[in-house]
């Protein structure tokens, strides 16, 4: 089985060593009410769209200023969940305001960084 | 009359599982549906014949928005609001809910943009008829009011004059009926205007003729008089509404006495006569509640029409008045300001109990409605029913017990 991975607009690219802990959901665009009598009314309107959540440490200098890079023009990135299928990937973008590599890994003081990436499908 | 629309749109609109939703927003001929972040609610009221207005949030971080600084023509250009279904051959079946101008527009959040439109039908509000100077007159002959409203919001107000179903601005068989409706009845008016707007106009003769003047969201004024019996529309039971209904019992707007002042000398400032109706039982219940009904602007020539006006009003609103807003999913798409409805709600007791739509706000980000409904009483509308059988009441043929108006 491989690796999970990112890649960004020209050749940068990323490996994630995810664990079984990343999850991935679709969200839906969806309205529900219940009436008086209990009936329910369920809408469904537009697409939905899937959320990534993927935990990571041990990310170096240079793959977190990767990221950052990306995030902040808002890149369109391929997320390939396994390399082995590198044709099989989802059109994403990084979320959040925040960079997402904010904690040093000890004893690597601001060279290894761990913290969570939100991707979402665009 | 309700919101022509597809039974396909009905039945999908009334699903408890609603899919293939299309919401579509055409600015100056250009879809702008994928930039549309919120769309704003929709509303009508039956005291406005002109809708109310609606705004959008689009994004703007694209800054495409931007053009507006520079070029300012954008302005007033045409908005509309369509919302619908996708059908499983892949069709669209789509219904239009608002038409307006932009009339506004808000930057706050550079990357957002919000746009305001009004109700095309709004711009009647800005046309005026005569000056207190150079009044209008329609006092040469008697005039049906339907004729009446025609000449105002054609020669005024600048809608079409054509008579057919092909009129772009008027429903003309709504027209039609209410036309003939008056002409049945022989009831005829006078009317002198000293600078009042068109709405205001076509307003005062849909409140001295007991009619609702409205639009149902594609810009086309639809004409309605409440009389006689009517066929119900809507059914409102507590497998479709959301939440306690807000619930009020107005007793300010009970009237059990009339007087109509007809035939005016614009002149003199005089009134050739009056009639007067009372509601002899709801005086001896509430005390004397009076209304004088002696508008200059638009009259009745004669006895009959004032009588037959007059007769309606101590009837209709003898009893202080039940209002209610009530919310539901989206399954009341078709109904429209004027509609009556036939609720029951056990948590007030109401079974099968008949009221009037009145005014509406559509959300259709909520996915939900508000409807407002009252028993008859609200500004120019109400119906009466004049016969429902098997009821011990409403199922009696005697005319004097059970006058049908």
């Amino acid at each position: 089985m491989g690796k999970p991975r990112l890649d960004g607009p020209s050749s940068g690219s990323m490996e994630l060593s995810a664990n079984y802990d990343m999850e991935v959901a679709r969200v839906l665009n969806r309205t529900d009410h219940r009436t008086l009598e209990g009936n329910l009314y369920t809408y469904l309107d537009g697409e939905s769209h899937t959320r990534f959540r993927v935990p990571l440490s041990w990310v170096s200098s240079m793959d977190r200023s990767l990221v950052n890079s990306w995030q902040e023009v808002g890149a369109d990135l391929q997320f390939i969940l396994d390399d082995d299928f590198p044709l099989s990937y989802h059109n994403v973008r990084i979320m959040g305001v925040e960079e997402p590599f904010t904690t040093s890994v000890a004893p690597y003081y601001l060279t290894q960084y761990a913290g969570e990436i939100i991707l979402e499908t665009i | 009359m309700s919101l022509s629309v597809s039974s396909f749109f009905i039945e999908k609109s009334q699903a408890t599982v609603v899919n293939s939703i299309i919401k579509r927003f055409t600015f100056n001929g250009s879809d702008i549906s994928p930039q549309v972040m919120t769309y704003g609610t929709i509303v009508h009221d039956v005291a406005e014949i002109a809708g109310g207005s609606m705004v959008i949030e689009l994004e703007n971080a694209s800054q495409v928005y931007n053009s507006f600084f520079t070029d300012k023509t954008q302005f007033f250009k045409d908005g509309t609001f369509e919302f619908g279904f996708a059908t499983a051959a892949g069709s669209e079946d789509l219904t239009q809910f608002f038409g307006g101008e932009l009339i506004d527009i808000d930057m706050d959040d550079a990357q957002r943009v919000t746009m305001r439109f009004s109700d095309k039908l709004a711009r009647l509000g800005d046309r005026k008829i005569g000056t207190e100077e150079s009044p209008v007159s329609f006092t040469g002959s008697d005039y049906n009011p339907a004729d009446l409203a025609w000449f105002v919001q054609a020669s005024y107000g600048g809608l079409s004059e054509v008579k057919s179903t092909s009129n772009p601005d008027v429903d003309y068989p709504t027209w039609l009926g209410w036309w003939q409706g008056f002409d049945d009845d022989s009831v005829v008016v006078r009317a002198e205007f000293t600078g009042e707007t068109v709405l205001e106009a076509l307003e005062k003769i849909a409140k001295l003729t007991d009619s609702v003047i409205y639009d149902e969201g594609d810009n086309r004024l639809d004409y309605e008089r409440w009389t006689g019996v009517t066929s119900f529309r809507h059914t409102i039971s507590e497998s479709y509404v959301l939440g306690v209904p807000d619930v009020t019992i107005v007793a300010e707007e009970l009237i059990n006495r009339v007087e109509i002042l007809f035939d005016h000398n614009p002149t003199s400032g005089t009134w050739a006569g009056s009639i007067t109706k009372q509601n002899t039982a709801s005086v001896n219940s509430y005390g004397l509640r009076e209304e004088i009904y002696d508008d200059s602007v638009v009259w009745y020539v004669n006895s009959l029409a004032a009588i037959n006006q007059a007769e309606r009003t101590v009837f209709r609103r003898k009893e202080p008045n039940v209002k209610a807003k009530v919310k539901t999913p989206l399954r009341f798409l078709e109904a429209v300001v004027g509609d009556m409805v036939e609720i029951s709600l056990a948590v007030h007791s109401w079974d099968v109990k008949l009221m009037t739509l009145t005014g509406y706000e559509i959300d259709f980000m909520e996915k939900t409605m508000v409807l407002d409904i009252d028993e008859g009483f609200g500004r120019t509308s109400g119906k009466v029913t004049g016969f429902l059988l098997d009821d011990a009441y409403w199922g009696l043929l005697d005319q004097s017990y059970n006058p049908l108006f």
